[in-house]
């Protein structure tokens, strides 16, 4: 739990956590950020749950891996993409902006690393932060995609905790689970498609998106 | 007495080395650019070149000039001289070993950079404004990370001067490798801006619009102007070799050990080498960014700052 590449690549999901809040506007050279740091996320995700399958030589993790590579770097990014082409061009402005959502996520990581006993701070600082800045991801965009990739990402947050706290049961079940549940909102939304009521978007997407 | 006799000679050879071979590492790091981007290039020996044909013409000094337009060309050398001085090369324990204070360092390359802003400023042209106020602004978010790493070091290296951070960390494990990681990526950016280098400025840049670094001194001229391309040259080795001896510190002599030394010298010029490879290779492949954008940069690099230093204090247990 608190061996360097497990917090190596703990790290490595927070600064990608770090990485969507300061995501900006699409550049040309780099269409979409958001959906590329959620695949590195994922990939990231699934090299942590190889490393504690090598560890603790349990295959549930490295079937984990697997299913994280499969499920989170290749389809939930093309069904992303899917509902990125569906929704307008031009997503309305974050409430917050990128530097100022930063210094929260800082406050974020230092709310962690109150809340956390002294004991378990090295292994779990890492996905409690990713968790709360995909909340503060959630909660300063107003559109959809930021939204659904916050909700993913602080999912990410907590596959992160199950996969390094070593002994947790039904790791294998639990990440099918959650793999479900994280697909779930992109499917429904490429299968009933989006409403074009904008009117409808307005419980998610606060009063003016 | 043998011991400070010896740290006198490691540290003269150091400065001979360093000040003689600045302009070698630039003039190979464009050779192998040259090379790499398909072309020939201009021969290793080129920036001596360009610096004795500078020396050798008659400075044009502009009417509207003060008299401290004649002084800054030699503060920027000499700061960056000093920082050079200080930093260790090959070898630990130098005769300037208990002044090297990680922030002196910085303040001294802080003069070199003052020194050269307000050059910019001199004559009171356009581009020279725009390049100032750019360096300034760079800076300041690049000494931030730089005061963070600085925090991170000292406590990982148990010291707070070059030479003890580096022994410290060759000395053993660390103990937090995460930490250490995160701090030299925010060093590497910081040291990539400071230099003019790729994500932040092209050095090779002659668009007067884009330009940062190059638009400083581009009122000044003969010896003058030689000058400042020396500094600049001696900034990118210091930096080099101050990455080397903190984060690579294998290989490192000991000053008072003489023994030790050509594995030193010969680790510090591969490691010399091998950053330089690796600074081309980087910005081959990467862009620079809108200048706009480097602050964003620079603040990223603050953040791996901050992270070296939570991560540092959680794994030592110390976080609340």
């Amino acid at each position: 739990m608190s061996d360097p590449i497990s917090q190596g690549l703990g790290a490595l999901l927070l600064l990608c956590g770090f990485g969507l809040l300061a995501c900006r506007r699409p550049e040309p050279r780099w269409p979409d950020p958001m959906i590329a740091l959620y695949r590195i996320e994922a990939v990231i995700l699934a090299a942590a749950a190889f490393w504690q399958g090598h560890l603790q030589g349990d295959a549930a993790l490295v079937l984990v891996g697997c299913i994280t590579l499969a499920g989170k770097a290749v389809l939930l990014p093309r069904l992303l993409r899917r509902i990125a082409r569906r929704l307008e061009p031009m997503p309305p402005a974050p409430a917050l902006s990128a530097g100022l959502s930063v210094l929260f996520g800082l406050g974020l990581l230092g709310l962690a690393i109150l809340l956390l006993p002294p004991g378990s701070r090295a292994g779990l600082l890492s996905p409690l932060t990713v968790l709360l800045l995909g909340l503060l991801l959630i909660a300063t965009r107003r559109d959809l995609k930021s939204q659904t990739i916050g909700f993913l990402s602080m999912e990410n947050g907590l596959m992160l905790a199950a996969v390094t706290l070593p002994g947790l049961p039904l790791v294998a079940v639990l990440a099918v689970a959650s793999l479900l549940l994280a697909t779930a909102l992109p499917v429904a939304l490429v299968l009933f498609g989006l409403p074009n009521d904008r009117t409808a978007f307005e419980t998610i997407g606060g009063p003016d998106a | 007495m043998l011991g400070l006799a010896l740290g006198l000679l490691a540290t003269i050879l150091h400065a001979a080395l360093m000040f003689a071979g600045a302009p070698l590492l630039v003039g190979a790091a464009e050779k192998l650019r040259a090379r790499l981007l398909g072309r020939r290039g201009a021969a290793v020996m080129q920036p001596y070149r360009t610096l004795l044909k500078l020396i050798a013409k008659v400075p044009v000094v502009p009417d509207n000039a003060s008299e401290l337009y004649q002084v800054w060309p030699f503060v920027c050398p000499a700061a960056i001289a000093a920082a050079a001085l200080l930093t260790p090369g090959f070898c630990f324990g130098m005769a300037g070993a208990g002044q090297s204070d990680f922030i002196t360092f910085i303040g001294l390359l802080g003069i070199g950079r003052a020194a050269t802003v307000l050059a910019g400023l001199e004559t009171g042209f356009g581009f020279g404004g725009a390049g100032a106020g750019r360096a300034v602004l760079f800076s300041l978010f690049g000494e931030a990370a730089l005061l963070l790493v600085v925090l991170t070091l000292a406590l990982l290296g148990h010291g707070v001067t070059l030479d003890g951070i580096g022994m410290g960390l060759r000395r053993g494990h660390s103990g937090a490798p995460i930490s250490l990681g995160l701090a030299l990526l925010a060093v590497l950016a910081v040291a990539l801006a400071e230099n003019g280098r790729a994500p932040a400025d092209d050095p090779a840049g002659r668009q007067e619009l884009a330009m940062v670094q190059n638009a400083l001194p581009l009122e000044y001229s003969g010896r003058f102007l030689a000058l400042f391309e020396y500094a600049a040259m001696l900034r990118l080795a210091v930096w080099l070799s101050l990455i080397g001896a903190l984060f690579l510190p294998f290989g490192m002599a000991d000053a008072g050990m003489v023994l030790t030394w050509p594995l030193g010298l010969l680790s510090w010029l591969i490691k010399l080498a091998g950053f330089a490879g690796a600074l081309v290779l980087f910005e081959i492949f990467v862009g620079r960014v809108r200048i706009f954008q480097v602050p964003a940069v620079l603040a990223g690099a603050t953040l791996l700052g901050f992270l070296a230093v939570v991560f540092l204090l959680v794994s030592r247990g110390l976080g609340a």
